[in-house]
């Protein structure tokens, strides 16, 4: 009887737990630093075994464990570090570089190898893309919106035990979303608008994204059920799906003179902030798997910093 | 003739038509090569931010230069796509919201418009960029720089300022040949994945400039020039264009004239007018002007006609051609025709002014009167006439203001002054006077006025400081003497006033200055040495006059020095070397409802407040509140930048200042910067005394209230001082002028536990005295004890009352300390015990 009552005291302290929202259980750490340059724009791998970063301008890659050691530089391709996406197997990293010749700016799409640091350049030097790369069907494809339409490569990877699930890609304005059928965007204010920095949730459900001017917005993966969630930025799934953690940005118009780390209930809109602290002015924030931590850059020193949740 | 200009008019028409004709058939843009580029806009800021002069703000302004900038784009040019960062006014997107998408879109570049925040008038350019062993490094994709480079110099050209030059961002930022950090500085540069850059054209504080930046097409200028410039940088030609622009001005005296029509063939354009824009922006229908005119359409190399009419200025008509050089410089295929115009309104009075008013002009004072235009002095003194008849003299101040002198005059009389519009007439276009103001040349102007009957009566002494009942608290007091009339100069001596302690052992010695507010004099007494703590001084007056001879009794009253001693004082300002920090008050949009052209801010050096050795200036702040309207306010900044403000408080200090007042009723409060760079502000004190005063704003006791940002607590340490600010609550003067001199702070002495405390107010009278000593205090007493210098008690005795008298007419003639214990503290009094006296 004793032992039953044990148990069901820790279930529901277990249940309250999961229920809470994300709170910062001690300060920052920093974990990746430079005196000379700036790291941003950190990612954990899906494994959470290794954290992957870029620097200013979003120029070059670099891979590191997840204690912010052994660092190395995977590519020093332009741009390859803006919304670049890691494989679901941690093994490689998809990203849109730039390259330019005679002053023109062509895009790539390339699959960087995070054991050998080689590159397979999917689509080579193009000026017809209209959105980011993805993966899809279980990472042996990568999807890309084009002028003509959405354009579907081989990865080379391997089908993981075999099975191919061939996933319906569905554009969501310049974005492609996974899983869905006949997405569609009702909304008249976006009109004239751009959604970027979409993410869509674990299980697929849900995308959050942002609208230029208008803010922070969520909505069921075909695009209904849009609601919108304040100003937060940079948006990063929990994995439980029910929150996002982002960033709350302040700027004087020259430089962000303030990033506070909030986490936004998704169902409720309600947001509870995590990082509020004039010495960190905390951007890119991406939580782990496990949901134990975030990584975030800090405008102020340029460096990578580690937050354990409690 | 007739026919040739007909054939040339229809010639152009169809020049126009078929121009028309090719601008609207789909896919024929003028400009191609760009069918594979994207360029990302961005109009820095958001909303309302960055408020500029005027209640226009940055953010608003450079939107609308980004449209007009993405409209040229996609209507003259085969551009793939042209993106913008916000559309709206009310849009909000940070500085990450906007590389973030910026970077999702792919552009192939970012140009960020913004404009100064500086009084100059200047163009500057910023592209992503370091310096490595005194080179400038662009960050990679480059494009920046090099756009910047030929942007910079167009900009300025079509805007008609100077550059500042194209600049790595941080090298604008930290002025070092080898920067430590490589990588850009602004957000925008860091944070894009492209070619980028950051414009700032001119200025939205400077008011000159934001007169313009108001203007829809000063800003198409803006856009014209950065699209020009882009096709520069990508290496295409620019398309022919034809336009004529220019700034219209008054002849005389230089102000941009509003509702001006310019007309070239079919084109015309009337400069704004307060109906037509200002109103939006100015509560006064004369606070704006900018005289900017902008046709274009016109036919590149033509020579044309182009004419300027308005109702009040007669029409001019010049001939121009309509400047082309395509691959030039935007300035280059902008012909730009500044004009004065003359005006064509006669002039008339516009103002008649005497001091005490026209009912009760004292002879010898004189009559000004403002005419409108700038007149011929000699036919205005012909014109001039007086009934009954009498002579005048005359004193121009300038071309516009006349003295009309009065010494003449008898006492008790009416008169007539007239000014013949057959006979005066103004200097610029030698129009007859419009007298009685019906627009048409010509008609009298009357002045009706009597004269008052003599002044018998001498000057009275109607207010003063310190006090019998109010002690000075400084050791150096500026005594401060107000009379009820103008005391004639002359009678005001070095010993017109004198200082002593009232046995007459010490005289002091010090400076006296006269000044005349409102018709008042206010003397000051300005002590050049420290007086005695605790001691009884007497001020004798003597020798003073009215300016008609009427001699004052000679008179006198006492006043006690009860020190407030400070540890230390540090001065943020003496104003002995200028002004320089301090902003005028119309430059900052905290400032509301002022007559701007009476409202400023001016070095003094006669109105000074000599507290301390060499004092030689101070700073003279003359305003005017536009009457009716609701609460207005003025701010006069000292920059957090400037030498001043490297002087630093915090809660501990007292900040003071000397207030010359004017006894106007208006307000000034002390306003100060916290470490959260919050503004907080003291109570307002009501100005309703004339001459120095000392203000004080105790940090710890006082009351604070949050003005602007600030909440009411002031919160760290390193406070800075935040300016001058004043407001009228309705009850004031709608104008007037004040001084401020020795901004300081300064922290209390500490004191022993039985010092004296300053919150316990004693009075000890007579001093010295004979036989009964009178003791008054706020509160209770609760005992007396007299000592000799030797530190031997004399007499003791409790009491529970307020006020005693104290027997000491059987101790010896020497020197006593008295010490009074009350239920609030205890306080030492100096006092002399003198047969004598």
């Amino acid at each position: 009887m004793k032992t039953k009552l044990l148990s069901g005291l820790w279930l529901l302290l277990g249940v309250s737990t999961l229920l809470a929202q994300p709170k910062m259980a001690k300060k920052p750490v920093k974990l990746i630093s430079s005196p000379t340059k700036i790291f941003m724009n950190a990612k954990w791998s899906p494994d959470g075994k290794k954290i992957a970063f870029t620097s200013e301008e979003y120029n070059g890659l670099w891979v590191c464990n997840s204690d912010g050691k052994q660092i190395e530089k995977l590519t020093s391709d332009l741009s390859a570090g803006f919304a670049y996406k890691w494989s679901s197997d941690s093994k490689n990293i998809l990203a849109r570089p730039v390259v330019e010749d005679n002053s023109v700016r062509f895009h790539q799409v390339v699959q960087y190898s995070i054991d050998t640091k080689s590159k397979n350049v999917l689509i080579d030097r193009t000026l017809k893309l209209k959105s980011l790369p993805i993966w899809a069907d279980g990472g042996t494809v990568v999807a890309v919106l084009t002028e003509n339409g959405i354009k579907k490569v081989s990865s080379g990877k391997p089908a993981l035990k075999g099975q191919i699930i061939e996933d319906n890609i569905e554009t969501f304005g310049r974005n492609l979303i996974k899983g869905s059928r006949s997405v569609k965007i009702t909304n008249p204010e976006f009109k004239g608008r751009y959604i970027y920095n979409l993410e869509q949730s674990p299980d697929g459900s849900k995308i959050v994204f942002q609208v230029n001017g208008l803010g922070l917005y969520v909505a069921d993966a075909d695009g209904s059920n849009i609601k919108r969630l304040g100003f937060g930025e940079q948006a990063s799934w929990m994995p439980d799906g029910k929150y996002v953690v982002v960033t709350i940005v302040k700027d004087n118009g020259y430089a962000v003179t303030s990033g506070e780390l909030y986490a936004v209930d998704v169902n409720s809109g309600e947001s509870y902030p995590i990082l509020s602290d004039s010495g960190y002015v905390a951007l890119n924030p991406d939580v782990s798997p496990d949901g134990k931590s975030i990584l975030f850059d800090n405008e102020l020193d340029g460096a990578i910093y580690l937050l354990k949740l409690k | 003739m007739q026919n040739r200009y007909t054939t040339q008019s229809i010639i152009k028409l169809a020049v126009i038509i078929f121009a028309c004709f090719i601008w609207i058939t789909p896919g024929r843009a003028q400009v191609t090569g760009l069918s594979n580029y994207t360029i990302f806009i961005d109009p820095g800021h958001c909303q309302q931010e960055n408020m500029g002069a005027f209640n226009y703000s940055e953010a608003e302004k450079v939107l609308r230069v980004a449209l007009e900038l993405k409209d040229m784009f996609e209507t003259q040019t085969d551009i793939k796509e042209v993106y913008m960062s916000r559309l709206t006014d009310s849009d909000y997107q940070t500085l990450t919201g906007r590389t973030d998408l910026a970077n999702s879109l792919g552009a192939d570049f970012y140009y960020s418009i913004h404009s100064d925040a500086t009084q100059d008038r200047k163009v500057i350019t910023l592209y992503g960029g370091w310096m490595t062993d005194g080179v400038a490094i662009e960050k990679s994709p480059h494009g920046g720089a090099a756009f910047g480079n030929i942007l910079n110099v167009d900009l300025a050209g079509a805007m008609r300022i100077p550059t500042a030059g194209n600049f790595a961002d941080r090298y604008f930022y930290d002025r070092s040949d080898d920067h430590d950090r490589k990588y850009p500085y602004l957000s925008i540069n860091r944070r894009s994945n492209m070619a980028s850059i950051l414009s700032e054209a001119s200025s939205h504080v400077n008011l000159y400039q934001q007169q313009l930046n108001v203007n829809a097409q000063w800003k198409r200028l803006e856009a014209l020039s950065a699209f020009r410039s882009f096709l520069e940088y990508k290496g295409l030609d620019r398309p022919a264009i034809g336009i004529a622009a220019g700034v219209i001005t008054d002849a005389h005296n230089g102000v941009p004239i509003n509702g001006v029509t310019v007309s070239i063939d079919t084109f015309t354009y009337t400069t704004d007018t307060y109906e037509s824009l200002f109103h939006l922006y100015a509560y006064n229908p004369d606070d704006m002007h900018n005289g900017f005119y902008w046709i274009e359409g016109l036919t590149p190399g033509d020579t044309v006609e182009v004419s300027f009419t308005s109702d009040s200025y007669m029409t001019r008509v010049d001939t121009i051609i309509i400047a082309s050089n395509p691959n030039g410089l935007t300035a280059e295929n902008i012909t730009f025709h500044d004009v004065e115009l003359i005006s064509s309104i006669p002039s008339v009075v516009t103002g008649t002014e005497v001091e005490g008013g026209f009912n009760a002009v004292l002879p010898g004072v004189p009559i000004t009167v403002t005419f409108s235009r700038e007149m011929n002095m000699q036919s205005v003194e012909n014109a001039i006439t007086i009934s009954p008849v009498d002579s005048l003299s005359f004193n121009w101040i300038d071309g516009y203001t006349l003295e009309i002198e009065t010494d003449s005059l008898d006492f008790s009389t009416d008169y007539t002054i007239t000014i013949d519009g057959s006979i005066a007439k103004n200097t610029e276009s030698d129009q007859f006077f419009d007298g009685d103001n019906d627009g048409i040349e010509g008609g009298n102007y009357q002045i009706q006025l009597t004269t008052m009957p003599p002044d018998l009566t001498a000057p009275v002494l109607v207010d003063k400081w310190p006090s019998e009942t109010n002690e000075a608290t400084e050791i150096r007091p500026i005594i401060r003497l107000v009379f009820d009339e103008e005391v004639d100069s002359s009678s005001v001596t070095a010993s017109s006033v004198t200082v002593s302690t009232v046995n007459g052992d010490v005289e002091v010695n010090g400076p006296i200055s006269h000044d005349v507010i409102n018709d008042q004099s206010v003397i000051h007494f300005f002590p050049a040495e420290d007086l005695l703590n605790n001691e009884l001084y007497n001020v004798r007056i003597t020798g003073l006059q009215d300016i008609f001879g009427n001699a004052m009794d000679t008179t006198s009253f006492t006043f006690t020095v009860n020190e407030m001693a400070f540890a230390d004082t540090t001065y943020i300002d003496t104003f002995d070397s200028g002004i320089t920090g301090w902003g005028q008050p119309t430059a900052t949009f905290s400032t509301k409802g002022v007559v701007r052209a009476e409202t400023n801010c001016v070095y003094e050096q006669n109105i000074v407040c000599k507290t301390i050795d060499e004092n030689s200036g101070s700073l003279r702040l003359n305003y005017a509140w536009v009457d009716g309207y609701s609460n207005p306010y003025l701010r006069s900044i000292l920059s957090s930048s400037s030498e001043q403000n490297t002087n630093r408080f915090n809660v501990d200090n007292i900040l003071q200042v000397y207030l010359f007042g004017d006894g106007s009723d208006n307000q000034y409060r002390f306003v100060l910067k916290d470490a959260n760079n919050q503004t907080e502000a003291s109570k307002w004190y009501i100005i309703n005394w004339i001459g120095w005063k000392l203000l004080s704003w105790n940090l710890s006791n006082d009351t604070i209230i949050g003005y602007s940002s600030g909440n009411g607590v002031l919160d760290g340490s390193d406070f800075y001082f935040d300016g001058i600010h004043m407001q009228n609550d309705g009850s004031g003067k709608l104008k007037g002028t004040v001084f401020f001199d020795d901004i300081r702070f300064v922290s209390m002495a500490s004191t022993a536990v039985n010092d004296t405390k300053n919150d316990v107010s004693v009075s000890v009278f007579p001093n010295p005295v004979n036989n009964i000593l009178n003791i008054k205090s706020k509160s209770v007493i609760q005992q007396i004890a007299v000592y000799d210098l030797a530190g031997q008690i004399i007499m003791l005795k409790d009491y529970d009352q307020k006020s005693v008298k104290l027997s000491v007419g059987h101790l010896p003639e020497a020197i006593y300390i008295v010490n009074i214990t009350t239920i609030n503290g205890v306080v030492n009094r100096k006092v002399k015990i003198s047969r004598q006296y």
